[in-house]
């Protein structure tokens, strides 16, 4: 490239023309006076060649007419430029948004050949090739690139498209809310391009398949779809851009996880049916698996789909670890599960309706610690399950530097003051610690939340029909949970046989 | 065959265990019961092969839409109003024993109606669900209560206090003429599989019925059959089993956990029995819903897209159930659910001479 081998010996007439360009930048009024004088050259031009067409656009659009629509759309903005480079015969007018191009680049590629190249016919064709070089579909289009950070390019009568957006977002996050001890430490970044090729860098297939889409009426995101085209359930994949489709024209789509409540069919739902998640290990195992990863750009979380309910259960370091130590972990999550869901109900069933369940020295001794408690047991689990809520929900909300003084007194009321105040019995702060402990056992955040919630209807059951209305209960959540399904594929079904056998028999 | 398709089968076993079918046995202890057992079996299997032969032949198809092709339209409403009928009783007497469990073992002060209202309130939901899910839940119940109940039964024949004296006792009685009454519900533990006159509609791929599932399906219903009869003899004693309402649940209430969190082995069985009974109350009710579909389907009683036929069926269902609730004693709810099993048999005659009858007209 010319550019490269003669910037030294042309550095000193760059400067010069640095020094003018500056000044003339400064200087706002001064390029759309130049401007209309442009304008004039081009419609001669027009007038002369007859019309001019852009690049590859299907329907004819005369130049001025896509020039005086960006003007126009962006004169009140303080950072749109609009600069005319000119040396001898050469000229060229650069539009462009000041805070969304990369200063270097534009320098490096666009200003500094101008001035290196011999002729207007050279720095076009230099231009073309640049690998930046956007397509152009439409004035549209033209409009939104240039809000992301593209430039447009006006020589020889013909308008070119060049990306160089500046991104400061792609530095790549720690892991934060999935953290495990062996795995990666690094998760995404909130930038979509950095997270594809972290992706991509983890895994090399050429059948991985990355189709970008925009979604948000207002906002136009950019959204990533990316499978293994060999491995993906292809019903499953058109579910899921059907869906896409649908939701697209919301105004605003912020985070991944409005996403993943607006792909959901139901507008009222509480379990979820796709993952959030921030660890690259997991994308890449489920691209293996078959599914399908969504990435909104401006997100360090990525969503993945289809899930069913035993996703949700297990951490990316069950295929990390020995095999016994994964089973202890995993039934331990599961006893969590159980305990977060039932216990609280289970107290107030053994205690309000069948006491003898459990050895009668037990019974005793719940009935001798609700010595000076006023209220019948679901009062007191509710009390004391409402002040647990309230801290959690505060130490999520607060600032750190206050929640450890949140928890503090929060840990004080839910300690021995309660007891001692005779509000509820010592064997009840057991179990709602016990309890919220085992909330955190559910290694996704979402699945946590959601059985945070079910844990009150258990309650509510085990309240109005003792053990009975508990286990019924637990029936119909499986019902719920069986009738749910995630983009077609079957929600709570077990996985005994093998993976392939599995999926077989689902087909059929 | 589709471990679904076992599911369906051990669901039916299990839940015989602790409805009527070891009361009647014993009330024929003095005459032919062990005699009965034995016929009982392998009856039980070859209506249980043929049953499978037939749905294998047919794929993904129901009974009501072979019907459709294959009989006459008269006799084919007829035929599925008797059958949702009789499904709607085999559920109905479910939900009344089980309520006369919780009543006599769980809560006392409970009222019937309020039990029986909590039950349907869940079945109300389940029996809406699509079949495929239903297989879902059966699964996971199943998965859930099997091994615990197998640990029930281990337990009430290892225990110290059961004596096999009574057990040789009753089993003097072997030379007696077998009971009908006895056959017909020992039997019925074998013939969860006549549920797939609706479950076959998702059972879509091919299935054999082989001498393996053949087997496994006898070897668990002799388990059960055997353990249904001699658990409680063994446990109470030959003589006074007699005078016991629910030998299943009593015999339970005669062990002990002695290192479990639950002391008394009565609760986690009524726990995990409540489950399976849960289950087949489930299918039962279910496979009805689906058959009277078939027969009486109002198309303009709709609300919100949703066609309120199936619910009308299940209100139905349930004011019947707590209307027959108040209205029994438990003394003759085993009476009726004796009748039960003895009509059993003829609808099931009448299935496969209906089955014959489209067999002979797919294959022309």
């Amino acid at each position: 490239m010319a550019s490269g081998s003669s910037s030294c010996h042309h550095s000193s007439w760059i400067h010069t023309f640095w020094h003018e360009m500056t000044s003339f930048g400064n200087d706002k009024h001064k390029p759309s006076l130049d401007w209309k004088v442009e304008r004039k050259r081009y419609s001669l031009r027009q007038e002369e060649g007859g019309v001019l067409y852009m690049r590859r656009v299907k329907e004819v659009e005369p130049i001025h007419e896509v020039i005086s629509l960006i003007t126009e759309k962006f004169q009140t903005s303080f950072d749109f430029i609009e600069k005319k480079l000119h040396i001898d015969e050469k000229t060229a007018v650069l539009l462009y948004i000041k805070t969304v191009v990369n200063g270097a680049d534009l320098q490096e590629f666009i200003i500094k050949p101008f001035f290196e190249l011999p002729t207007e016919h050279h720095y076009k064709s230099y231009l073309t090739s640049l690998p930046q070089q956007q397509e152009i579909k439409g004035k549209e289009q033209i409009l939104d690139e240039m809000t992301r950070g593209s430039i447009v390019i006006i020589i020889q009568g013909s308008l070119l498209l060049l990306d160089i957006k500046k991104v400061h977002t792609d530095s790549v996050q720690q892991v934060n809310l999935e953290p495990t001890i062996q795995g990666p430490e690094l998760a995404l970044s909130e930038d979509i391009a950095t997270n594809i090729n972290l992706i991509r860098q983890r895994y090399h297939k050429p059948s991985l398949v990355v189709e970008i889409q925009e979604i948000g009426g207002k906002s136009n995101q950019s959204l990533a779809i990316i499978y293994d085209s060999q491995s993906v359930n292809d019903a499953v994949l058109e579910k899921i851009k059907n869906k896409i489709t649908i939701i697209k024209h919301t105004p605003l789509i912020q985070t991944t996880a409005e996403m993943q409540r607006l792909l959901n069919e139901k507008k009222r739902s509480l379990l979820p049916i796709s993952m959030l998640t921030e660890r690259t290990d997991r994308i890449i195992y489920n691209i293996a698996g078959g599914k399908v990863v969504l990435l909104l750009d401006g997100n360090p979380v990525s969503l993945i789909a289809p899930a069913v309910f035993f996703d949700f259960m297990s951490a990316t370091e069950d295929n990390y670890r020995p095999f016994y130590l994964t089973i202890f972990n995993k039934s331990l999550r599961y006893l969590g599960l159980i305990i977060c869901l039932t216990l609280p109900a289970l107290y107030v069933a053994i205690t309000s309706y069948n006491p003898e369940v459990f050895r009668f020295e037990l019974a005793l001794s719940v009935s001798g610690s609700r010595i000076g408690v006023p209220y019948p047991s679901f009062i007191e689990v509710l009390f004391m399950l409402i002040v647990m809520e309230l801290l959690i929900e505060a130490s999520i909300r607060l600032p750190k530097v206050i929640a450890g003084t949140a928890t503090t007194v929060g840990g004080l009321i839910l300690g021995t003051a309660a007891t001692e105040a005779a509000l509820t019995s010592t064997i009840m702060i057991i179990i709602v610690s016990a309890m919220a402990i085992s909330t955190f056992v559910i290694p996704i955040n979402e699945m946590g939340f959601a059985i945070r919630i079910i844990k009150y209807g258990v309650l509510l059951f085990a309240t109005i029909g003792g053990l009975l209305g508990l286990v019924l209960f637990m029936l119909g959540l499986f019902m719920y949970m069986a009738n749910m399904d995630s983009f077609g594929e079957p929600y709570f079904k077990l996985f005994l046989q093998r993976k392939t056998a599995e999926i077989e028999g689902d087909k059929t | 065959m589709s471990r679904y398709f076992y599911y369906l089968t051990f669901i039916n076993t299990i839940a015989s265990l602790v409805a009527s079918m070891p009361k009647i046995l014993l009330m024929n202890r003095e005459g032919g019961a062990i005699v009965s057992i034995l016929i009982s079996i392998p009856l039980g299997l070859v209506v249980c092969y043929l049953i499978g032969r037939f749905y294998q032949a047919f794929p993904g198809k129901g009974l009501p839409e072979l019907m459709d092709d294959y009989i006459p339209k008269f006799f084919k409403i007829l035929f599925l109003l008797v059958i949702g009928i009789v499904w709607f009783a085999a559920g109905l007497l479910s939900v009344i024993t089980y309520s006369f469990f919780i009543k006599r073992f769980l809560s006392p002060n409970a009222n019937l109606i309020y039990i029986v209202s909590l039950i349907l309130l869940f079945i109300y939901y389940g029996a809406l669900m699509k079949t495929k899910n239903i297989l879902y839940v059966l699964e996971i119940i199943f998965v859930l209560a099997a091994p615990m109940i197998l640990l029930l039964i281990s337990k009430a024949f290892t225990n110290n206090y059961f004596e096999m004296d009574f057990v040789r006792e009753s089993i003097m009685h072997i030379q007696n003429y077998p009971n009908y009454n006895a056959v017909c519900a020992a039997a019925f533990i074998f013939w969860g599989p006549a549920n797939l006159l609706i479950f076959n509609r998702v059972l879509k791929k091919k299935q054999s019925m082989t001498w393996k599932s053949i087997c496994t399906i006898g070897l668990v219903g002799t388990i059960v059959l055997l353990a249904g009869y001699f658990g409680p003899i063994g446990m109470l004693g030959f003589e006074s089993i007699g005078m016991v309402v629910n030998p299943g649940m009593t015999t339970a209430d005669t062990m002990v956990f002695r290192y479990g969190i639950i002391e008394r082995v009565l609760f986690v069985a009524l726990m995990f029995f409540l489950t399976i009974t849960f289950a087949s109350i489930l299918t039962h009710w279910h496979v009805a819903v689906e058959v009277f579909k078939k027969v009486v389907y109002f198309k303009k009683l709709r609300w919100r897209k949703h066609n309120l036929t199936p619910h009308l069926f299940l209100i139905v269902f349930w004011i019947t159930s707590v209307k027959v609730v108040t209205y029994l004693t438990e003394y003759q709810l085993v009476k009726y659910t004796s009748y039960f099993y003895n009509i059993f048999p003829f609808l099931l005659s009448a299935m496969l001479l209906v089955f014959w009858v489209i067999r002979r007209r797919a294959k022309a």
